[in-house]
């Protein structure tokens, strides 16, 4: 009879175990069919000549920049404005056919055109303007660096600006920080995703020509300059909460930006469109060159493989301190709760209510940006910070919720047999528990394992950051989601397996019928 | 000083008081059983002796200690007694002999070896020591109450509380429960039962407590309880009587009301169909012939028609009450319709001795 059960438990064991994989390949095989047009797509001429054109078309643009207006005045029946957070996303986004046509800067919108086969440069530019650095408004700091920039020759300014626009890869590294910084270090907030602006380079460093340039200035002004690379929308916030002195990242200079932070500005910058090549006569490549090209680029080039290797290692931390943690605080707020003390008991309602109530990303930035913007705090372990008071509010509702779920009875034997309430619930409610709430908590924490991905909304090069970083420099898609999906994937399995394990070895410790101190 | 001592005990919840100013002395030796209807306030009795309930009002002293008191070492109290649960309550996670072990070194102290020992020697008085590595999901019913009742006994308590012991078990599971009750009885250890079980309180209590409406009706030797008992309800209980009463007067005696609600009851009653054809004709037969000329003569006056079935012994009784209506002679001595009385004869059986004024009859089943 018991064998009997336990072997439909292994039938469904099984079966489960085939469905769980059954279900990895059918992911695979919706990212395959979603990303893998872009991998196609390949020709020469602009679709588009003219603003006419374009009228009635979709148009894309990064998260914070503030040019519908610019864009209305040329193409005033636009049809409509999507708003992407980084270049290769609506790279992509061009070439699956969401939007007609992206605006950017000259600087990235050549490289991009050069690089990409399937994409072009709008012939009309929309107007001119400068490149800036920004910094908070009044900020006195901005004078000095000014002064540093006026003192660049126009010659070098011009030599960077080929250097890092130009075709030869192997001559773009940057100087070593090499002076004394006797006026200390300061922080840039740059965005990471502007090649030839501002980028990650081999092994993660960032380079690019903003970063060349802020560093000639720092030398002149003898600083040190501390880099921190992040998404576009986020750069303004950085500067305006003081957390960075100076933002970069081909920041076009505009009136309306104008008015938030002042500018030292230091290149000519034009707006231009990204459209699509005319299809047709595109050169044909073989798939699989396409293919092994694209893995070469995504992985091996610059040594990416590390970049997404360290992404994995901050994502594991993250979740697992986050977790512990979390799961801490829910055990301690769960003891704190029987004291019955009024004040107690409201505080911890308007915490797990708030956790509760307000979306991930949005505590994250609020303890990154507002609460932790003068403490000198590694993002990483603002999001730690972030992630365990979250789950501790999740784990604090589920450890309670369970207690609650043990039958009264119990607590009665255990009181009329002469324990005290404390030992009550440590020795009897407690372990009773446990069933109930461990098999939630481990579900919780496979979601918060997939909530880290939010973290790199606060500057944490974790996995998903790590993947978008390439997706910027390879400009394709595939290769980088996929791994991504890949390794969340086997992560999210792992962590079920392990609870598994657990579990596993409970039951086999109930079957052993040992009594602790006796035998 | 007793061992037990209540006094004015009231226990009130918002919407029923299952306890009004009830007054209990136990001593130390005495088997007390409870007994009484399901809702009467019975195990809210024994749950406000360990303080499980906190009551309203009323003091519940324990060797002399006052545990209502805001300063009772509820724990040490507690240690004192031993309570059995209806629904058994053994701690699912630990097998039934760390259900026994547990508490011991818990509450008293004691090394694993030594609970270990003191649990053996208590699972084999209930006859479970061969059961002892067992998880209480793999026991019978009869086998967790018993394993319950030797985690209580390890404590070595003054008073065993045992609140409906059986109630939840299957019926062939009870015996082996009560046997251990029984024999317990027997080594003078305090004892309250709350029960249902009437041969159980009738063999081995000193003293019965019967319990409705929130207090204590009556108490005395099972002998008093079960074989004469004084108070009304009591006797109901005991003999299992159910009751249907009508009152018939001059003013409003409306027949057919009479014979529908007499109808009800014998269909919830299940008497057979003779009986209840009987019931309504005697009930029909006395009311018409006997007892409504005599309404017409003295308007004020009225009769309590009581009909009552015994479960045990499946006798039913018609009684008829009519002290206001004796004026002109007992209504049934002084009938005059000689076939309603044929009729009334045929039906019941009229029963002799009966005080004045009233007239019992058996109806003929």
């Amino acid at each position: 009879m018991r064998s009997n059960i336990n072997k439909r438990r292994c039938d469904r064991h099984q079966q489960n175990e085939r469905i769980r994989s059954l279900s990895f390949f059918l992911t695979v095989f919706l990212l395959l069919s979603v990303i893998f047009p872009p991998l196609c797509a390949a020709a020469s001429e602009p679709q588009y000549h003219s603003f006419d054109e374009l009228s009635g078309k979709k148009v894309g643009m990064i998260t914070g920049a503030p040019f519908e207006e610019l864009v209305r005045s040329r193409i005033p029946d636009v049809g409509e404005i999507q708003y992407f957070s980084s270049a290769p996303d609506m790279s992509v986004a061009l070439l699956n056919g969401r939007i007609d046509a992206y605006l950017m800067n000259n600087a990235v919108g050549s490289l991009i055109a050069n690089r990409n086969d399937g994409i072009e440069l709008f012939p009309e530019s929309l107007g001119d303007t400068d490149f800036g650095i920004a910094f908070a408004k009044n900020s006195p700091e901005r004078a000095k660096w000014q002064t540093a920039f006026d003192s660049i020759p126009q010659d070098t300014r011009l030599m960077l600006w080929d250097k890092w626009t130009g075709a030869d890869d192997s001559i773009k590294t940057i100087p070593e920080q090499s002076w004394q910084g006797a006026n200390g270090t300061v922080k840039a907030a740059v965005c990471d995703t502007l090649e030839p602006m501002c980028y990650v380079g081999a092994d993660g460093q960032l380079i690019g020509f903003d970063i060349e340039m802020i560093l000639l200035m720092a030398e002149k002004l003898d600083v040190h300059v501390e880099f921190t690379g992040m998404e576009f929308s986020s750069l303004m916030t950085e500067v305006d909460s003081g957390r960075a002195l100076l933002g970069a990242g081909s920041i076009v200079v505009t009136e309306e930006r104008e008015k938030s932070v002042d500018f030292v500005n230091y290149a000519p910058a034009s707006f231009v469109l990204m459209v699509r090549s005319e299809s047709g006569d595109s050169q044909k490549t073989g798939f699989f060159e396409k293919l092994s090209g694209s893995f070469e680029r995504t992985f091996i080039t610059d040594n990416r493989w590390k970049m997404l290797l360290s992404g994995l290692g901050v994502t594991v931390i993250t979740a697992a301190a986050s977790g512990a943690l979390g799961t801490l605080i829910g055990f301690c707020l769960v003891f704190l709760r029987r004291r019955n003390n009024k004040a107690i008991n409201g505080l911890i309602s308007v915490y797990s209510d708030l956790m509760s109530g307000i979306p991930a990303v949005v505590i994250l930035m609020v303890l990154y940006y507002v609460i932790f913007t003068k403490a000198d705090l590694p993002a990483e372990a603002v999001a730690i910070c972030g992630f365990s008071l979250i789950f501790g509010a999740r784990s604090f509702g589920v450890i309670q919720n369970a207690v609650n779920a043990v039958d009264s009875g119990q607590r009665e034997a255990a009181l009329a047999l002469g324990f005290t309430e404390a030992r009550t619930f440590r020795e009897i409610i407690l372990p009773q528990s446990r069933s109930i709430y461990f098999p939630i908590l481990r579900t919780q924490l496979v979601m918060l394992l997939k909530e880290t991905s939010i973290a790199g909304y606060i500057t944490v090069l974790d996995l998903t950051r790590a993947g978008d970083l390439i997706r910027s420099r390879t400009m394709e898609a595939f290769f980088p989601l996929l791994v991504t999906a890949a390794v969340y994937f086997i992560l999210t399995n792992l962590i079920t397996k392990l609870f598994e394990l657990i579990d596993i070895r409970h039951l086999a410790m109930r079957s052993r019928r040992r009594i602790k101190g006796v035998d | 000083m007793s061992l037990i001592e209540i006094k004015g005990l009231r226990k009130e919840y918002a919407d029923v008081t299952p306890l009004e100013n009830v007054d209990l002395t136990v001593e130390e030796g005495e088997v007390i059983s409870i007994i009484g209807p399901s809702g009467t306030g019975k195990s809210t009795l024994l749950r406000c002796i360990n303080r499980l309930e906190t009551p309203t009002s009323g003091s519940v002293l324990i060797d002399g200690e006052d545990i209502c008191s805001q300063k009772a070492d509820l724990p040490s109290v507690r240690r004192k007694m031993g309570m059995v649960f209806q629904q058994f309550n053994l701690f699912p996670h630990k097998m039934a002999v760390e259900n026994i072990m547990l508490p011991q070194q818990s509450v008293l102290g004691k090394t694993p070896q030594e609970a270990y020992d003191e649990a053996m020697s208590q699972l084999k008085r209930v006859g479970l020591d061969s059961k002892a590595r067992k998880y209480p999901d793999e026991l019978s019913g009869g086998q967790k109450q018993r394993v319950a009742i030797a985690r209580a006994l390890a404590m070595h308590p003054k008073i065993m509380l045992f609140d409906e012991p059986t109630s939840a078990l299957d019926p062939t599971m009870v015996s082996e429960v009560l046997s251990v009750i029984r024999e317990l009885a027997g080594t003078g250890l305090t004892m309250l039962i709350v029960t249902h079980e009437m041969r159980l309180a009738r063999d081995v209590s000193t003293r019965v407590l019967f319990m409705d409406n929130g207090g204590i009706c009556e108490e005395g030797t099972p002998e008093q309880i079960f074989k004469a008992p004084r108070n009304e309800l009591t006797r109901r209980f005991i003999f299992r009587i159910r009751n249907w009463e009508y009152t018939v007067s001059g003013e409003n005696s409306d027949i057919y009301e009479l014979t529908s609600s007499l109808e009800d009851f014998c269909i919830h009653q299940y008497l057979g169909r003779k009986a209840a054809y009987n019931c309504r004709l005697a009930a029909e037969e006395l009311v018409t012939s006997c007892i409504l000329p005599k309404t017409a003569e003295i308007p004020d006056g009225q009769a309590l028609l009581t009909l009552s079935v015994s479960e045990d012994t499946g006798e039913i009784l018609l009684e008829a009450k009519y002290p206001s209506l004796m004026k002109n002679g007992d209504p049934v001595e002084t009938a005059t319709d000689t076939l309603s009385l044929k009729l009334l004869e045929k039906a019941a059986e009229k029963l002799t001795g009966s005080p004045e004024g009233t007239a019992r009859f058996r109806i003929r089943t």
